[in-house]
């Protein structure tokens, strides 16, 4: 009702309003903007008017609108036309009623119609990276909207057609206008545009944009098209009547705006070429459905009955090949079923078989013993698990077989002609069967039971045999014979006792130890051999240990049967049952009662000094590493002390060794009482002691100790009557400061002890500061002596080696010297020993061998033939290569003779690798031809086994020997042995450090004839040598001694007299001298000096006639005891009064020369001449 | 057991046809040698959109079919778009081709016209008829010279390729003219009149894609992707004509707005229409064939082979 009241009233109006045709009709046009809208309203409002024109009493309404309004106006039917783009035409086609398309639009571009678009896509020019399609890829896209059709849908398409997924584009849309794409550009919102053709070129004309700035992305060649086209073109915008507008009012539209030509005003008005017959639209919706663009993103409905329609044929031939397929599963299902339950059956009763079976199977296997079954022939029917381990073989490899194929076939055949005899018997048989195992032939021993099986009619089928391992059995039988054989034979006392101590068994040796009888001991406590010296804590402590490790050892005083005390190594093990509990204890122990006695001596002599008690350097060293531990834990310093005595030797020299034992013994004395009782000092032989002081906190600490000491022992020592004074002289380390090892610790202490002898003795001096320097000095010289090398600022001096009997010079010694440009000449002594061991010294070795080669040839061509000796260091002669340089070395020089080349070898160097240095030197000698001397003879260990394996041609006896022989018997011993031990394997002897005349003659009368010393020349340059070799004359009084004919007692008269005279001659010098004088006295004991022993040798021997001896024994004690007088004196300073006594003295000494002179003629055995030299004193 | 057989099939042959496409994969791009007509240009088109890309697909633009078989015969081109009796003529010269596509069907393309406007084709006889040395011409001319109870040798014939028609046409040297597109639309609009045309002789003027047979063994797959782009051109050309035209004004040098009118009096053969065409038991273009081979145009061939296995329908998608 309410609806009916409104409309009657609406037609009343109509009716007054004044001027209104009633005719006048109003039609809303939608327009889409897709450019500004006021842009776009001044262009079409033409259009407006024209079709008001056209269509009478019309009102056209122009709606300018975005897409979504345009749309919206659709759908609730406000427009009666629309103008909008293709892709919009048929999406809203798919969604609402609409009539097909009046006319499509046909554009003018320039004096160019055109009735088809497309996209545009571009960049700016800025953007380099984006060429072609495939790089728009992940690029952001700016499009106007998603429902343009040349703005969005044709590129698109386009993408897709190359092969890009279009659903992972990366798309913005801005809205319309187009003129937004750009400016998004622009901004840098995004890097690809997509436009409609013509919106660039329009934005152009507008000077929006130059063309210019742009790229264009997959330009299209498209002839005469007026705008760049990256895609597809489709048809321009249709002009759509919707299905409202009557047909009339259509047709006249229709044929209003296809009048619209080219040259129309109104077309030209709008800025188109017209309107033409409507386009086919079908290219926009293919591509909308191929991209699935909505409408068409949707999956199409289809209904069952269409696909029944379609494909009921294929349906019904499905259908009846399932029912089929579905019949035959059920046919097969059914026999399946039937075949399962008879399979069942089956397994049932093999299931029950298998169940017997296995019971007797498990049966047969769980008997412990082995088990088989052969048939009468000897094949193997059966056996059980036991048997199968026992043969190493799994029971499907014996069954079938014989015994031939697991066991030796002589064995095999001796089973079975058992097996055949017990079946024979039809008996079973009990025995004992060897098995050899042909596997690894091994043995086991089987005890067999053998039993022939019997079928009911009592037929043989086949034989059981059982049998039991007894292998380990017997072997327990045989270790156990051994055992007591070991028992009864073994030289160790065995005694057992039952776990209360009661003995039980005891073996024969425990009766030699004891002397105890078997049957004396048997159910005695062991304590009756009970000694009383180890305490019962001892024996607790034993028996502890027995209850708890079961085991114990160690030594023990015992008592035998005659009561005496003897020492046994004693070890006891306890023996339990299966239960663990003691069954028995067994102790064995040996007599070491001897050992024992030695062992404490040994122990004593290893590691203490005989003499003073003190620990040795091994006692001292071993000191040393447990105090390192002390030391680390109570961060505390350790001082290692070498002490050397100073002014000890004259004390020896004139009091005799047993004095100096003694004075030794209270210098330890002292020492000890001047360290704490956990310090060690040791004596390290010598004059030498080391201290070890634990515990130090300070230098200082350690100083106020050394003072101490220092202080100790310049107190004088009163021995035998005689007050002796000495000083000790003392160097320090403190460890770990310097953190070395015990020996190279003690060779720091002692370094530092000499630079306290240096510094003037009586001091001591600590090591630690000084270390650096030494190294840092070491390295210094080092280089220096390499600068050296290369600047030729070594040089070579030529020491003279004569014949004392001939007087000919036969060689030289080349030595070392630096010419150094600012010191001068430094001596080999300050810079070769920092060099030892190095490569250096390797080189500065071989310069010395090419020099000397480079002299020798030099003088052969001046005529002078020489021998030339060189020096060649331990470390140098150790080089692999040592042999081969040296043969390059004389290779320069093929004229020499080999031979004139000499390497002295240091008799020290020698120790370092026996064997090689052997093969070096051997090498050098037989290969090379050169010869080998081994120098400084005697102060090595110069043992005889050295002069017998090293072939050395010379041997070269140290010179400290030959300055010191005229003095010391001792040293003269030593000479005289070197030179017995060199005649004996017949080496050439020569001494070096002949100084005087004296010395010569000495030599001479011992057998030495060749010598080199200052006594002879010193060392010189090469051109000095020539000029001294000219000047050289022979001295003359070892010329005319040598051409002597001398017996032997000639020669000991000769050296009595010569060490005589020598002594005499020092004793004076001594007194003469000033009282502080650095001379020592000779060697003031009557017996020690060399006339002493001289006169208690020649008295044993028959050379001399016992009447002159004696005189002389009487004219050498009348002589001591004046010079002792004197010596006296000068002990109390009493030097004026001495001096005076030096007449009676001297007659005492005519006495002396007298005496000898006597001996010498009244020689007993004169024709016994001597052919070489004799030995000894006599 | 049949189930798993005919499994066992499927994965051979899909093993076979992926070791077949493997191995073309490497093979340089089949070569086409091809001359501006209506008919053919859906190759250039498929090309331009895409679908015959330059990597696989050589276009070789000759200026006439005469070029395009010299260019088969020296091997510089495997496939040419030619018209039946331009096959013909080249198995007679002993290269042996084989059709594999037809490409379109005059139906009123070819043209016989006249200078002045005639009642019948007999008031044309001792004049100068201008036509291609080709069998279209002939077999047009012949074809129209039947209907009217005449013979080919009623005429003055003045050869001339297609590129002088045009030419001739103007000098007024002739009075009738075989021809066809574009020269046609040209001649016509100097004056002339429409005779005799194609379309009155249906199914007989075909221009076709022919092989070199030697060639197919191995490329088989390349020729059925060949063909298989020219069909997608030619539905984009039916479904979007307005952005085909553009495309291919250039070639036919013809403004866009014109492209379509070339297409008039000529058929474009659907797949469908095709696979008919070439079905091994359909005699037509046999019949056709056998009818140009009666021309006499290649006198010392032997007709049976000239016409034996002349096509294939297998690289039909």
């Amino acid at each position: 009702m309410k609806t009916g009241v409104i409309k009657v009233g609406l037609i009343l109006l109509f009716f007054f309003l004044p001027g209104l045709s009633l005719a006048t009709e109003t039609f809303h046009l939608g327009i889409f903007a897709y450019r500004p809208v006021e842009i776009i309203e001044k262009r079409w409002h033409h259009l407006e008017t024209y079709l008001e024109q056209q269509i009478p009493n019309s009102d056209f309404v122009l709606h300018i609108l975005q897409l979504d309004e345009l749309e919206k106006g659709v759908q609730q039917n406000r427009f009666d036309f629309v103008f909008t783009n293709p892709r919009h035409f048929i999406e809203m086609r798919s969604k609402y009623p609409l009539s097909g398309a009046l006319g499509t639009l046909v554009r003018l571009e320039g004096t160019q119609p055109v009735s088809a678009l497309g996209g545009v896509i571009f960049t700016l020019k800025t953007q380099q990276s984006i060429a072609s399609l495939a790089d728009i890829e992940g690029k952001r896209i700016a499009a106007p909207g998603n429902g343009f059709l040349g703005g969005y849908q044709a590129p698109l398409y386009e993408l897709h057609k190359a092969g890009i997924d279009i659903s992972h584009l990366d798309v913005v849309f801005t809205g319309s206008p187009h003129d937004k794409v750009l400016q998004y550009l622009r901004d840098g919102k995004a890097e690809v545009g997509f436009v409609r053709t013509s919106a660039l070129e329009q934005m152009a004309a507008e000077g929006q944009v130059s063309m210019a700035e742009l790229n264009i992305i997959n330009e299209q060649r498209l002839s005469d098209y007026p705008f760049v086209t990256s895609t597809r073109l489709f048809p321009e915008w249709p002009f759509i009547a919707l299905p409202k507008v009557r047909e009339s009012t259509a047709r006249r539209v229709a044929s209003a705006i296809l009048a619209l030509e080219p040259n129309h005003p109104v077309s030209q008005q709008i800025g188109i070429s017209g309107f033409t017959v409507p386009a086919d639209y079908l290219p926009v919706e293919l591509s909308m459905r191929e991209l699935g663009l909505p409408p068409f993103d949707v999956e199409p409905n289809v209904s069952l009955m269409q696909i029944w329609q379609q494909h009921n044929v294929l349906i019904i031939a499905l259908v009846m090949a399932s029912g089929l397929i579905l019949l035959l599963l059920l046919v097969i299902a059914r026999q399946n079923y039937s075949l399962r339950l008879g399979e069942q059956k089956v397994k049932q009763y093999l299931q029950e078989i298998e169940k017997r079976h296995q019971f007797l199977r498990s049966t047969f296997s769980a008997i412990p013993d082995l088990v088989w079954i052969k048939d009468p022939n000897g094949v193997y029917l059966d056996c059980n698990s036991r048997y199968e381990s026992f043969m190493g073989k799994a029971r499907n490899d014996i069954l079938g077989q014989t015994d031939h194929d697991h066991i030796p076939s002589q064995q095999a055949s001796q089973i079975h002609i058992h097996d055949q005899e017990v079946l024979r018997l039809r008996l079973p048989s009990i025995q004992e069967e060897v098995y050899q195992f042909k596997s690894d032939g091994h043995e086991e021993v089987l005890e067999i039971i053998k039993t022939p099986i019997l079928d009911t009619a009592n037929e043989i089928i086949g034989m059981l045999g059982i049998g039991r391992d007894i292998t380990s059995r017997k072997k327990a039988e045989e270790e156990l014979r051994l055992s007591r054989e070991v028992f009864e034979n073994t030289l160790e006392g065995i005694m057992i006792t039952d776990r209360d101590g009661i003995i039980v068994d005891v073996n024969p040796a425990f009766n030699k130890i004891t002397g105890y009888e078997r049957q004396d001991v048997l159910g005695q406590n062991p304590a009756i051999l009970n000694s009383g010296r180890q305490s019962p804590a001892f024996y607790e402590e034993m028996w502890r240990q027995l209850q708890q490790r079961g085991y114990w050892k160690g030594e023990v005083w015992n008592r035998n049967k005659n009561g005496e005390i003897y020492a046994e190594q004693l070890s006891i093990s306890s023996l339990t049952d299966e239960n663990g509990f003691i069954e028995f204890y067994v102790g064995i122990f040996s007599d070491i009662t001897r050992s024992k006695e030695q062992q404490e001596q040994l122990s004593m002599m290893a590691h203490y000094d005989v003499l003073t008690s003190l620990p040795n350097r091994a006692l001292f060293a071993d000191r040393f590493s447990q105090a390192i531990m002390h030391s680390k834990r109570n961060q505390t310093l350790l001082a290692i002390c070498f002490i050397d005595l100073d002014n000890f030797k004259p004390v020896n020299d004139n009091f005799g060794h047993e004095t100096g034992d003694q004075l030794l013994v209270e210098v330890a004395k002292r020492l000890l009482e001047s360290v704490r009782g956990e310090d060690t000092v040791s004596r390290l032989g010598g004059d030498e002691f080391a201290l070890l002081l634990n515990d130090i906190n300070s230098e200082k600490e350690c100083m106020r100790t050394l003072d101490r000491i220092l202080h100790k022992l310049e107190m004088p020592f009163v021995i035998n009557g005689h007050s002796h004074y000495i000083s000790a002289s003392i160097g320090t380390t403190l460890y770990p400061r310097d953190d070395e090892d015990v020996d190279t610790l003690l060779r720091h202490a002692d370094q530092a002890m000499y630079q306290a002898k240096i510094a003037g003795k009586h001091r001591y001096n600590l090591f630690d500061s000084h270390h650096d320097k030494v190294v840092t000095q070491k390295q210094l010289i080092q280089d220096q002596v390499k600068k050296a090398l290369y600047a030729d600022e070594l040089t070579l001096f030529y020491q003279p080696k004569i014949n004392m009997a001939s007087g000919e010079v036969f060689g030289v010694e080349a030595l070392l010297r630096w010419q150094n440009p600012e010191k001068g000449l430094i001596p080999p002594l300050n810079f070769l020993p920092q060099i030892s061991n190095t490569e250096l010294e390797v080189e500065v070795g071989e310069w010395v061998i090419q020099q000397a080669l480079r002299q020798l040839h030099e003088w052969s061509t001046q005529g002078i033939e020489m021998e030339i000796s060189v020096n060649i260091a331990s470390h140098h002669l150790q080089q692999p290569s040592f042999v081969s340089r040296l043969a390059y070395a004389l290779d320069e020089y093929p004229e020499l003779n080999p031979g004139q080349l000499q390497l002295e070898v240091l008799e020290s160097s020698v120790l370092a690798d026996l064997n090689k240095i052997r093969e070096t030197i051997d090498a050098c000698q037989n290969k090379l031809g050169v010869s080998v001397a081994l120098d400084d003879f005697g102060t090595g260990y110069s043992s005889l086994t050295h002069l017998r394996s090293f072939s050395a041609d010379t041997v070269k006896i140290d010179k400290s020997f030959i300055q010191d022989m005229l003095d010391d018997p001792n040293d003269y011993v030593i000479v005289d042995g070197v030179i017995g031990l060199a005649g004996s394997f017949s080496r050439k002897v020569i001494a070096e450090g002949v100084e005087s005349r004296q010395h010569g003659l000495m030599l001479l009368a011992m057998g030495c004839e060749l010598a080199q010393g200052f006594g002879i020349a010193r060392p010189m340059p090469a051109k000095e040598f020539q000029t001294w070799l000219k000047r050289y004359r022979p001295e003359q009084s070892w010329l005319d001694y040598a051409a002597r004919t001398r017996s032997l007692a000639d020669n000991k008269s000769t050296l009595l007299n010569l060490t005589f005279k020598h002594w005499h001659a020092r004793f004076l010098a001594r007194l003469n001298a000033n009282q502080d004088s650095v001379l020592d006295w000779p060697i003031m004991d009557t017996s020690r000096c060399h006339c002493g022993v001289w006169i208690e040798a020649g008295q044993k021997e028959q050379l001399f006639k016992a009447s002159a001896l004696s005189e002389l024994s009487l004219a050498h004690d009348a002589y001591h005891a004046n010079a002792n007088e004197l010596f006296a004196l000068c002990q109390q300073k009493e030097f004026e009064r001495a001096r005076q006594g030096l007449a009676n003295l001297n007659q005492a000494y005519e006495r002396m020369l007298s005496a000898i002179v006597a001996c010498q003629a009244e020689a007993l055995n004169p024709d016994k001449v001597v052919a070489g030299y004799s030995r000894g004193y006599l | 057991m049949k189930p798993l057989k005919f499994l066992t099939q499927f994965i051979l042959l899909l093993f076979v046809i992926v070791s077949v496409t493997a191995c073309e994969g490497e093979k340089p791009p089949i070569r086409v040698a091809t001359h501006v007509w209506p008919g053919y240009e859906f190759l250039h088109l498929g090309q331009q959109l895409g679908y015959l890309p330059q990597e696989s697909v050589n276009l070789i633009t000759t200026g006439s079919a005469t070029e395009s078989i010299k260019r088969l015969k020296h091997n510089q081109a495997d496939v040419a778009t030619l018209t039946l009796d331009e096959v013909l003529l080249a198995r007679s010269q002993g290269l042996d081709m084989t059709i594999i596509l037809i490409m379109d069907i005059s139906v009123g393309a070819d043209q016989l016209i006249t200078r002045e406007k005639l009642d019948s084709l007999q008031q044309l006889k001792g004049k100068k008829v201008a036509l291609e040395q080709t069998a279209v011409g002939r077999l047009l001319l012949a074809n129209a010279s039947q209907q009217a109870g005449m013979t080919s040798q009623d005429f003055q014939l003045v050869h001339a390729t297609i590129d002088q028609h045009v030419e001739i046409w103007r000098e007024g040297i002739v009075d009738a003219i075989v021809t066809y597109e574009p020269a046609t639309t040209q001649i016509l609009s100097q004056g002339g009149h429409i005779i005799f045309d194609s379309s009155q002789v249906p199914e007989t003027i075909v221009d076709v894609l022919a092989v070199r047979t030697d060639f197919i063994e191995e490329h088989s797959n390349m020729l059925r992707q060949l063909v298989s782009g020219f069909f997608k051109a030619q539905k984009h050309f039916l479904t979007n004509p307005q952005d085909a035209s553009y495309r291919m004004s250039d070639r036919l040098n013809v403004p866009s707005r014109e492209v379509m009118y070339l297409y008039h009096g000529l058929e474009l053969p659907s797949i469908e229409h095709n696979k008919k065409l070439l079905a091994a038991d359909n005699t037509q273009l046999t019949k056709v064939a056998e009818d140009i081979v009666e021309l006499g145009l290649y006198p010392e061939s032997n007709k049976e082979m000239l016409i034996q296995r002349l096509y294939s329908d297998k690289f039909l998608p």
